[in-house]
């Protein structure tokens, strides 16, 4: 609506601009033309007074004696002037029929005094040559010719005999004592002017019409674009979920969108007017740039820098706000504009995080240092394990063999003939049989504790990471096996380097070979096929025989502790996998077997690829 | 150092273990003085005439039969202070243990064991080793004994074989 007063306001300075300049304009041109007819009377007033003298002085002349009239007769001079006088009258209003006159209201009027009163001799007027009444010399009327017949000459403005308000030049006519007027009605003058001044106002009141008209049909599209831009940039900052504000160089907020009651809780009308560093808690104070403290030195541009703030319910809430400067005209420093938003949703994550990640880090911490341990204690639990087994193994052995001592010496000291057949073959046999038996299960077990202590330095030895030459170990393997392999079919594809142990890489592939060997089948022709293949991570390898293979329900079982699956008739003490198992795992890598029964075994296992770089680290 | 003994020393906290190597050494022929004691504390109070045996006269020419693996004071703390001291120093140990532990052996011998012979579990091998500890200790025990540099030689090779 302020537009449309401002519009309003627009026109009525464009209508008052428009009667002042044709005020003006036509006083100008009144002006000239008063101005021109004063001069016009004036001439013609002049000029007729003078001729009118003339033509008098003429007729006394000429009527100097009156011939025809007996000299006692005569008149005095008075008369004979009079005569003149009336000669001379009679010869104007004679010349006056045949003049057209001047103007609608022009008049030529002639006068004279007679008993104290103005006696009008002529008038000239339209058609009528009736002379007017006479009037009393002091009146308000006839001015024009009271100043004339008192002897003066001019030109004014005043009333005529008729009372009328005329424009009148007058002059006296020295010889007859008349006074002349020339005059014309102030009326006829204006009119013209005032006309000139109703169409003007008439046509520049339409012109101003047709103008506010046109302004409006060709602006308004433009301030609808206008508004309509504006409307959309202000539903956005007043709809978004931040806060949008401006402070003056000040740092008094001078422009809020109504978020502020989502942000801080009050209204973006409350806060209008406060500096808004004043919203910021004091220990964040110093985030703010010191641009909003009045401080015009440090001026720049902020991005997200993290606030307290107090809201008006008193609840604290971090707020997260970015600004830029405003340079008036791109020079002078006028403020800042800038958006905030409340973060403390996001911080209170953020600390949660944090928390949780430390407590992890704790937890996982806990965990390995209770690893640790416990891989400790089963360091200690191998050995002692293996120390006491071993123990009563000695006892077992070396009691056993005490017996066998026993026997032999009672043998050696007893007659065999005399002893009855049930004791004899007690002592040559059965009892030497048992005793086999009870050094077999021993020698059993001392292989039993010699690999879980094998097992378990294994877990000990420290490695160390080398390249290694995969095809090398191979070959070398192979070379040591190469009396079994006589009659196999070998199949080595390319193998790669990699920073691997040296030694456990060995031992795994002495294990795997030496299997697929031992496994392979009798009656047919042996195949044993090694390459490996590559992946981001990992080097596979892989060994495929085409031996006896391993039944599915065995699979899962075969890298278990002194765990032998299938047929019982190839010597083993059953650990080789467990251990292959375990040095693989050492190495950072898995292992895994798919067989088919009778047809044969592929083991694969996987090294990671160490770069030498993280090797260093390690 | 010499190698000359007139006593055995045989520390082991298993009764069966004494009597096994008592057993086979005698049946080797040897005839000196064993005296059998089951602790390691046993076996320092003997040596340097404390506790219970404060009274008592120690042998003259001491030879250490020492098992590890016993309660209280272990092998290889009686090991570190008989031998850490210069009054006893001289007398000889063999260590006499189930343990096969590289580290262990190792240790041993920076403590300064003279032999370290792991408890042979094997039939076949307690007979002959213990043929062969007979055999030594019988040949050492003598008054004019040989170097134990050979002996010692000897004993570390079986140990290579285990």
């Amino acid at each position: 609506m302020q537009e449309r007063r401002s519009f309003y306001l627009l026109i009525a300075i464009m209508g008052v601009v428009a009667l002042v300049t044709m005020f003006v304009t036509n006083m100008i041109l009144y002006q000239v033309a008063f101005n021109e007819k004063e001069q016009s009377l004036v001439q013609t007033a002049q000029s007729q007074a003078r001729l009118i003298e003339a033509m008098a002085r003429y007729n006394r002349q000429t009527n100097r004696v009156d011939w025809e009239t007996p000299v006692g007769e005569r008149g005095p001079t008075s008369l004979l002037s009079k005569r003149a006088a009336a000669d001379t009258i009679s010869q104007l209003k004679d010349a006056h029929q045949h003049f057209p006159g001047f103007g609608e209201t022009g008049e030529f009027v002639l006068a004279g005094i007679e008993n104290e009163n103005i006696v009008f001799l002529l008038r000239h007027r339209y058609d009528v040559s009736e002379e007017p009444d006479p009037i009393p010399l002091y009146s308000e009327y006839a001015e024009p010719t009271r100043r004339a017949l008192l002897a003066q000459s001019g030109v004014m403005v005043g009333k005529d005999y008729r009372g009328v308000q005329v424009l009148a030049a007058y002059e006296p006519v020295d010889v007859l004592n008349f006074g002349i007027v020339a005059k014309v009605d102030m009326n006829e003058i204006r009119a013209p002017f005032i006309k000139g001044a109703i169409y003007t106002f008439f046509i520049s009141m339409a012109m101003i019409l047709f103008g506010s008209v046109l302004f409006r049909r060709i602006t308004n599209p433009i301030i609808n674009r206008i508004r309509e831009s504006e409307h959309r940039y202000r539903s956005l900052v007043e709809e978004i979920n931040e806060w949008v504000w401006a402070v003056n160089k000040e740092g008094v907020i001078t422009y809020s969108s109504p978020y502020a009651k989502g942000l801080l809780g009050y209204d973006d009308q409350q806060v209008l007017g406060r500096k808004l560093i004043d919203l910021v808690d004091k220990q964040s104070k110093d985030n703010l740039p010191r641009g909003f403290q009045g401080h015009p030195t440090h001026i720049h541009a902020v991005n997200n820098i993290e606030l307290l703030v107090n809201k008006s319910d008193g609840q604290s809430i971090v707020m997260e706000l970015s600004a830029v400067p405003v340079f008036l005209q791109g020079r002078t420093f006028s403020g800042y504009r800038g958006v905030a938003r409340d973060i403390s949703e996001r911080k209170q994550a953020e600390q949660l995080r944090n928390d949780y990640q430390h407590k992890l880090e704790q937890d996982v911490a806990e965990r390995t240092a209770e690893l640790h341990e416990i891989n400790e204690e089963l360091k200690n639990f191998t050995y002692i394990v293996s120390h006491d087994l071993r123990s009563p193994l000695v006892s077992i052995v070396g009691f056993s063999n005490e017996v066998k001592f026993d026997v032999e010496s009672l043998l050696a000291e007893l007659d065999i003939q005399s002893l009855s057949d049930i004791t004899s073959e007690r002592l040559e046999s059965t009892i030497p049989e048992s005793l086999g038996y009870i050094n077999k299960a021993a020698e059993k077990m001392e292989g039993l504790i010699t690999n879980i202590l094998e097992l378990s330095r294994l877990g000990q030895r420290s490695l160390e990471l080398e390249l290694v030459n995969s095809a090398e170990i191979v070959d070398k393997n192979i070379k040591a096996l190469a009396y079994q392999l006589d009659k196999v079919e070998l199949t080595i594809k390319e193998l790669p380097e990699l920073n691997t142990d040296e030694l456990a890489l060995e031992q795994i592939f002495g294990n795997l070979l030496g299997n697929a060997v031992k496994f392979l089948q009798p009656d047919r022709q042996g195949e044993i096929s090694v390459w490996a293949e590559r992946d981001q991570y990992c080097w596979h390898f892989f060994i495929k025989d085409n031996g006896r293979g391993i039944a599915e329900e065995d699979i899962e079982h075969i890298f278990e502790i002194f765990r032998r699956v299938g047929a019982r008739n190839v010597a083993g003490e059953g650990m080789g996998l467990t251990y292959v198992q375990t040095l693989v795992r050492r190495l950072g890598g898995r292992i895994q077997c798919t067989s088919t029964l009778d047809k044969g075994a592929t083991f694969s296992f996987s090294i990671p690829i160490i770069s030498t770089e993280s090797q260093r680290m390690i | 150092m010499s190698m000359k003994f007139n006593t055995i020393i045989l520390v082991d906290d298993e009764p069966a273990h004494a009597t096994l190597v008592e057993r086979n050494l005698r049946r080797e022929g040897f005839n000196k003085d064993i005296v059998k004691l089951e602790r390691g504390q046993e076996v320092l109070d003997l040596i340097f005439g404390l506790g219970d045996y404060e009274h008592r006269t120690s042998p003259d020419f001491p030879l250490i039969l020492l098992d590890l693996n016993m309660p209280g004071k272990s092998g290889m703390d009686v090991l570190k202070e008989i031998k850490s001291n210069v009054e006893t120093s001289h007398i000889p140990i063999i260590v006499l243990t189930t343990s096969d532990d590289p580290a262990e052996i190792e240790q041993c011998y920076q403590l300064g064991c003279n032999a370290y012979i792991i408890k042979p579990v094997m039939p076949d091998e307690f007979r002959e080793k213990m043929g062969e500890l007979g055999k030594f200790l019988n040949l050492t025990s003598m008054p004019s004994c040989s170097t134990i540099v050979q002996v010692d030689a000897k004993l570390d090779d079986k140990e290579g074989d285990v």
